[in-house]
């Protein structure tokens, strides 16, 4: 176990460190400022770096704030999303808190769904002859990441179970005798390669933002990436460290945007705009102009913008509606491409009005 | 010329090119093993089983000496590819016991894996494995992380007609070699000298480290994961010829190793001599050359000054194997029409996926009903102390009924496959109708995750145009240009079809072949024309399609019904539809009724 554990905390590589693949560690930054956003999606070629990305944010995450003891790592100063022991707990306050690092939970293909939604601990059952929840991955993930490499090959029913989950927020346990409710609300993050198989349109609405990721072209770019990977293969503390600073300044840019978030205005022609781009792109229900409502917010905060202006908006609708549209298989555009069509259109009429 | 040869029998001497193909196969083994003991290193071979790859393979565990090899059994579970829950354990000590899967046991060992067997969760476990170094088990109600850290053999025995490797594996691989060009006779040749690791590790010069991240794209791998295993390889070869520094001509040869077999692509040529050759393969590889390849340290302070990207690029397409372009065309139009119909290992491979797990429940196992263990101790877990008796030394005590057995949803994957007329006039707006609708049907079925493919048949042959397939991007693809006009060799379509079907139900799919056709043949099998035979021939074709059992509707495009075409599905046992304004939306709602 003791190889096995060093294993698991081998040093990753740093966020700051990657080179090029703009869009996805921004959408990374942006589920970091307002987790509420709905996760991210990146989908593309093999051997881009999809994953080095999501392992290096875990390392940028500013530590939280939880409830001594308790396995959901439950806020103590937001009470409406507490876990069953700990709302039914008088003297919350008193039972203390301490400062976890973000939870990431990797969800493997292999997962089987009592170890996904949790169980009845059957060795305490045994044992002790206790009835005792074993909670599971939803569990650990809850106020961090859930990260499911190979999304689109995840099994039909886990992904009926995370559907639920992320609609709710709260994972309610119905088995063997237990019947309980946990908070479980976590940015969900999934890659994958389109070429291996397609994903369910309701899982892929599900997603706040999503990215394309290509591999990188330009020549220079690639020598790089290549030069900083040996870099860090051959002495990977010393790599990390060379980094740390560049961590620590995003580690920073989150908090500020975190700060500003709440006070930020959208201006109602930011709305209006809003809502003119996702009738013009004919995107099916709200939760595309919702998301792009909030993802607009968080690149203006991260931005350092005071209000949210309609070059933010701009800059996020591809990532926001571009999974959202209608699929029309006689059409061999790309949908992000699609989605840079409409916008010009639109800012075009602006411009000459 | 020659004067009298001597009179001993003997056989005649391997060709060179063959030796030196034999040389670099055995560089590559030499260089995984050293690799291995390293780190993590990933191979293909591209061969069958036989005397070469046997020859090869014993090569590489002399060289691996301890290192211990685990075989990955064709259709393993994926309980026991992961760990799972150790049964005799787990009731012995009422405790959830855990047993090691594959993945754990090969930590520190070398996997061999053989490409046909590995389905999508295999390959994706493995793939995870192999790049975190560890395993991580969420299974049985266990939470488990264990250390797995392993090099990886992989036999590719698909022939060009077959479903490739899957993509995912191909790109963690390093070095790619091909044994099937190598006769037995070449073997006995070992040119290989062993030179004493006078360094541990070489260093690769920004110059070299920027022709790394230059080379790979121009043979089509963009994948930033070939560069990297490009630099790997030939910081091996460096350290293999005792060189401190690597130089351009290790990675020449790393190239050799490491691009040309999985090249889908060549680099544009430098000269401008083959710019009319288009049906011409590449330069012939120099066989005059190639004795001098294995051994490049010779000229050393030579090549001591790194070679112009072009030179590099140059020297490695020369080295090109014969006939390289035209397999690649070949691979990409994919046909089916494999002349290794024997000793295909994948053919008989029987879905592996049991369909989708429900909630287990009560009964007693067998028939076909497996125990599920977990449920049946969760049931009985909390009767343990009402149960206990002192004089029953047992630890846990199991009732029938607590029995409970695992339960699946029969998995309806089903596939589609049009076999479409693409000859005469109306051929090319028939095809886009039928690419639409496998588009359409494609788009609209993720829920249901059916296969698609498309059998395109005109002029002598019929050609498989999309193996079936569930992505919309591949299916794209392979439609993106579309042939058209010639004859009708309709018998050929129906044989090609009857495969078709037969493959996918090999494969634990149900298919529904989808034939849009007038129903007048005039290609016979041979590829001659002739109305009346090759009528006759798409009648016996048709009775033989009718054997495989599969589902077929026939949907008759012309412009008045045609009873050749109604005989035809008679004979086929498919439905018969008139269809005489076929567009893609028809077409796709005919197929879901028919399914």
């Amino acid at each position: 176990m003791s190889a096995a554990a060093a294993t698991a905390k081998r040093i990753a590589y740093p966020f700051s460190a990657i080179v090029g693949q703009d869009s996805l560690k921004h959408a990374l930054l942006l589920s970091a400022v307002d987790p509420s956003l709905g996760g991210v999606l990146a989908l593309g070629d093999r051997g881009t770096g999809k994953t080095t990305a999501v392992r290096g944010l875990a390392n940028l995450l500013p530590p939280i704030k939880a409830v001594k003891d308790c396995h959901y790592h439950c806020d103590p100063a937001v009470t409406d999303a507490l876990c069953e022991i700990c709302a039914a707990n008088a003297d919350l306050a008193k039972q203390g808190t301490r400062t976890v690092a973000v939870p990431v939970v990797d969800l493997p293909l292999g997962a089987t769904e009592d170890r996904v939604l949790g169980a009845l601990d059957i060795e305490r059952a045994l044992v002790d002859g206790e009835k005792q929840f074993e909670p599971g991955l939803l569990a650990d993930a809850n106020r961090g990441y859930l990260y499911i490499d190979e999304v689109n090959l995840l099994e039909d029913h886990l992904v009926d179970v995370l559907l639920d989950v992320a609609a709710s927020g709260s994972n309610v346990v119905e088995r063997e005798g237990l019947s309980l409710r946990h908070p479980a609300r976590f940015v969900l993050v999934g890659s994958g390669n389109p070429e291996e198989g397609e994903l369910r349109p309701q899982l892929l609405d599900r997603f706040g933002l999503s990215v394309d990721v290509e591999t990188p072209k330009d020549p220079a770019q690639r020598v790089e990436i290549i030069k900083r990977r040996e870099a860090f293969d051959a002495d990977r503390a010393a790599f990390a460290k060379r980094w740390a600073s560049a961590d620590a300044k995003n580690r920073k840019r989150i908090l500020t945007a975190r700060e500003k978030l709440p006070n930020l205005d959208v201006p109602d022609a930011t709305l209006l705009l809003i809502a003119e781009i996702c009738i013009a792109l004919g995107t099916d229900g709200l939760r595309g102009e919702l998301t792009l409502i909030k993802a607009a917010r968080a690149h203006a905060a991260l931005e350092g913008a005071t209000s949210v202006e309609p070059s933010h908006v701009r800059a996020m609708a591809p990532l926001a509606l571009g999974h959202r549209l209608r699929r029309n298989p006689l059409d061999d555009a790309r949908a992000t491409v699609r989605v840079e069509r409409i916008l010009d259109d639109i800012f075009a009429a602006r411009e000459a009005a | 010329m020659h004067s009298v040869l001597p009179d001993i029998p003997r056989l005649p001497a391997p060709p060179e090119a063959e030796v030196a193909l034999w040389d670099d196969a055995c560089l590559a083994a030499d260089l995984f093993a050293a690799m291995a003991a390293e780190g993590r290193v990933g191979i293909r071979i591209r061969a069958s089983a036989g005397p070469v790859r046997d020859a090869w393979m014993a090569r590489l565990a002399a060289r691996l000496g301890e290192t211990p090899i685990h075989r990955v059994p064709s259709a393993i579970a994926l309980d026991r590819l992961l760990g799972g829950l150790d049964l005799a354990a787990t009731l012995e000590t009422g405790r959830t016991v855990l047993e090691e899967g594959l993945l754990a046991k090969a930590d520190d060992g070398v996997l061999v894996l053989q490409s046909a067997g590995a389905t999508g969760e295999t390959v994706a476990s493995i793939c995870a494995a192999f790049d975190d170094g560890f395993v991580r088990i969420e299974r049985d109600g266990a939470s488990h992380i264990a250390a797995s850290r392993f090099s990886l053999i992989v036999f590719d025995e698909s022939e060009d007609g077959d479903e490739p490797m899957a993509e995912a594996l191909t790109d963690r691989l390093a070095l790619h070699i091909d044994l099937r060009q190598i006769g037995i006779r070449a073997l006995d040749s070992d040119r290989l000298r062993s030179v004493s690791n006078a360094s541990a590790t070489a260093q690769i010069s920004g110059e070299l480290l920027e022709a790394i991240a230059a080379i790979p794209p121009g043979f089509g791998l963009t994948s930033l994961r070939v560069s990297l295993q490009l630099a790997a390889v030939t910081r091996a070869i460096a350290v293999h010829s005792g060189r401190a520094e690597a130089i351009g001509s290790d990675l020449e040869v790393a190239c050799r190793l490491c691009l040309i077999n999985r090249a889908t692509m060549l680099p544009a040529p430098p000269e401008t001599e083959q710019e009319q050759q288009e049906e011409t393969p590449p330069p012939p590889p120099p066989e005059q050359e190639s004795s001098e390849r294995p051994d490049n340290d010779a000229d050393d302070c030579e090549v001591d000054q790194l070679p112009p990207l072009d030179m590099v690029l140059d020297a490695i397409t020369a080295q090109l194997p014969d006939g390289l372009l035209e397999q690649l065309m070949a691979a990409r139009t994919s046909k089916t029409r494999s002349k290794a119909e024997t000793g295909r290992v994948g053919k008989a491979r029987k879905a592996l996926d049991r369909g989708r797990p429900l909630t287990s429940r009560k009964g007693r196992p067998g028939s076909g009903n497996r125990l599920d263990l977990i449920a049946t101790l969760r049931t009985a877990a909390p009767w343990q102390k009402l149960r206990a008796r002192e004089d029953d030394p047992r630890p846990i005590q199991i009732r029938a009924g607590d029995l409970h057995v695992r339960r699946y949803k029969e998995k309806s994957a089903s596939s589609v496959i049009f076999a479409v007329d693409a000859s005469g006039s109306t051929a090319l707006n028939r095809l886009a109708e039928a690419k639409g609708a496998v588009e359409l049907l494609l788009g609209e079925s993720y829920a249901r995750r059916d296969h698609v493919g498309l059998i395109s048949f005109r002029g002598q042959t019929a050609e498989m145009l999309l193996a079936p397939t569930r992505s919309l991007l591949r299916a794209k693809r392979a439609l993106a240009a579309l042939p058209g006009g010639g004859g009708t060799p309709l018998a050929d379509a129906l044989r090609l079809a009857a495969e078709a079907s037969r493959d996918e139900q090999d494969k634990g799919r149900t298919p529904t072949i989808v034939i849009m056709t007038d129903g007048s043949a005039n290609v016979a099998l041979d590829g001659t024309g002739g109305r009346s035979r090759a009528g006759d021939e798409a009648l016996a074709s048709a009775h033989a399609f009718a054997t495989t059992g599969a589902n077929a509707v026939l949907l008759d495009v012309g412009r008045r019904p045609s009873a050749k075409a109604k005989a035809l599905a008679e004979a086929m046992a498919a439905a018969y539809v008139p269809m005489p304004f076929a567009n893609a939306a028809t077409l796709s709602a005919a197929v879901r009724t028919a399914n």
